[in-house]
């Protein structure tokens, strides 16, 4: 039971996947889409730690990328290394604070729009990276950062679940 | 856990090395991975589920809205097919005298009937980098790698990886492919390929600096294309600059489809010379011309033409006509 969490966390995120895929078409703006599964990453990351936030991202990223990469591996990579990172911030932070999650997400976005721009845009020849800024990534950054105060609150209380029932408590002190 | 905690490092540093592996090892594979195959024929199903209750709520939502607008588009689109009809009739006799002539000439068939079969968009990548889609029919339903896909009379990509019920479609509005076309006003060809700044349009790269290709002109495939079959409609041009490089010119295309709200699609199965083809025999494989079925059609329609003459129905076979003169040429 103690590993019991991880199928929930993966439930969550095919969840999440199916309705980034069909019906965030709708709640789009200018074309720009929240990534939210990279919200639900970095939450499981600053709320249980640094490993349950990896292997969610593991496979959030697995999954996008058997759907919809060239290859496999670019989103894999770009969630673990968010997730690693935040899991720093696992200690010593109170998880009902709000700021804090937020500007992780945001900060995480940046890092993975940008990542994905070296590693999928820039090494096939497109340099303006301030076009692509002002069109894709800052647009994703603001919305992405908008929609992860709800999405950090619903994880938050799925991960209280999952600590009640099958965890041991989190302990503050 | 305990062991994790202790090499953080090890353990990132080995992460990065399996995920760029697996990037090595997946790129330009042919087949869908065992992940694609296993995730796509588990979720596609939910997902074809969600994407309709999701349309359905979406275009309910939108009937209410735009009641006026959509009377006026129905008497409009009523007008257009009148229109259309008018011109139906007249291609259906060009395209008769076409057969006659170019049978004479012993061209062979230019523009070929397509077999097509439609699917319904299922999913939309959650990037906002690529435009690549899923539809609900794979390799169960005889699709294949590379069948072109196309809605709306325009065209809208291709299948990039076939799964068991799923199929990846990449689109022309994304970056990551390009198609050969060609402007048929002016006889320019060049690449048409997404344009990642210009969000929807697409770019014609490569065209020859000379070229008096012009705002407006229709963009269509080229002959060129293994991929592409020859004339379907890409979109037309709404601007032209000079590239970077001062010896071609690119041009800003507005693609016919309307990616934004396109939710099925017809995927071209086979090529076929019979326009009146059944889609009943769909067949996977896409052959295109087989010699030796061809030369006993070519035989039997002959002997039946012997007995038409007779008959004296002339008007509803011009196309047998014109088999039986080249039966009758190569013979002599």
């Amino acid at each position: 039971m103690k590993y019991f969490r991880f199928l929930i966390y993966f439930v969550v995120i095919i969840i999440n996947f199916i309705f980034q895929t069909t019906v965030f078409e709708a709640v789009s703006i200018m074309g720009i889409k929240p990534d939210t599964a990279l919200i639900i990453v970095v939450s499981v990351a600053f709320i249980q730690g640094e490993f349950d936030g990896i292997v969610t991202g593991l496979f959030a990223g697995l999954l996008q990328d058997s759907f919809f990469s060239l290859y496999l591996g670019c989103h894999m990579f770009i969630y673990a290394s968010i997730a690693f990172v935040c899991g720093c911030f696992f200690k010593g932070f109170y998880k009902e604070s709000f700021f804090l999650p937020i500007a992780l997400c945001a900060a995480a976005d940046l890092y993975s729009s940008l990542v994905f721009y070296v590693l999928n845009i820039l090494l096939r020849g497109y340099f303006n990276i301030l076009g692509f800024f002002t069109s894709v990534m800052l647009p994703e950054f603001v919305y992405t950062m908008l929609v992860s105060a709800f999405i950090y609150r619903l994880v938050y209380y799925v991960t209280e679940i999952i600590n009640n029932r099958f965890g041991e408590q989190r302990r503050l002190f | 856990m305990k062991f994790i905690n202790k090499h953080k490092k090890t353990f990132f540093l080995l992460l990065c090395v399996v995920c760029l592996c697996l990037a090595g090892i997946t790129t330009n594979r042919l087949a869908p991975s065992i992940f694609e195959k296993t995730f796509g024929f588990v979720l596609t199903p939910v997902q074809g589920a969600v994407y309709s209750v999701g349309n359905w709520f979406s275009s309910r939502f939108s009937a209410v809205t735009n009641t006026d607008d959509l009377i006026k588009e129905n008497e409009e689109m009523k007008l257009e097919i009148e229109k259309l009809k008018l011109e139906n009739s007249r291609i259906e006799l060009l395209e008769n005298d076409n057969k006659k002539l170019s049978g004479l000439l012993e061209l062979s068939e230019k523009y070929k009937a397509y077999g097509t079969t439609g699917a319904r968009i299922i999913g939309k990548d959650p990037g906002n980098w690529y435009d690549v889609f899923i539809i609900d029919k794979g390799s169960s339903d005889g699709l294949a790698q590379n069948m072109v896909v196309i809605a709306d009379g325009g065209l809208v990509g291709r299948i990039r990886e076939c799964g068991f019920n799923y199929s990846q479609v990449v689109s022309i509005i994304d970056d990551s492919d390009s198609v050969s076309a060609v402007s048929p006003r002016t006889g320019d060809t060049g690449y048409v390929k997404g344009d990642l700044n210009n969000k929807g349009m697409c770019k014609m790269e490569l065209i020859d600096i000379t070229s008096k290709i012009t705002e407006g002109d229709e963009i269509t495939t080229s002959h060129y294309s293994s991929v592409y079959p020859e004339g379907i409609s890409i979109g037309k041009v709404v601007s032209i600059e000079n590239a970077s490089d001062t010896s071609t010119k690119t041009a800003v295309i507005e693609p016919v489809v309307d990616f934004e709200h396109l939710d099925s699609v017809l995927v071209i199965m086979t090529y076929i010379d019979n326009p009146n083809w059944d889609e009943t025999e769909t067949t996977t494989e896409r052959t295109t011309e087989e010699p030796t079925t061809a030369e006993e059609e070519t035989e039997e329609k002959k002997d039946e033409d012997d007995d038409d003459d007779e008959a004296g129905n002339r008007t509803s076979r011009s196309r047998d006509e014109v088999s039986s003169g080249q039966a009758a040429r190569t013979g002599e």
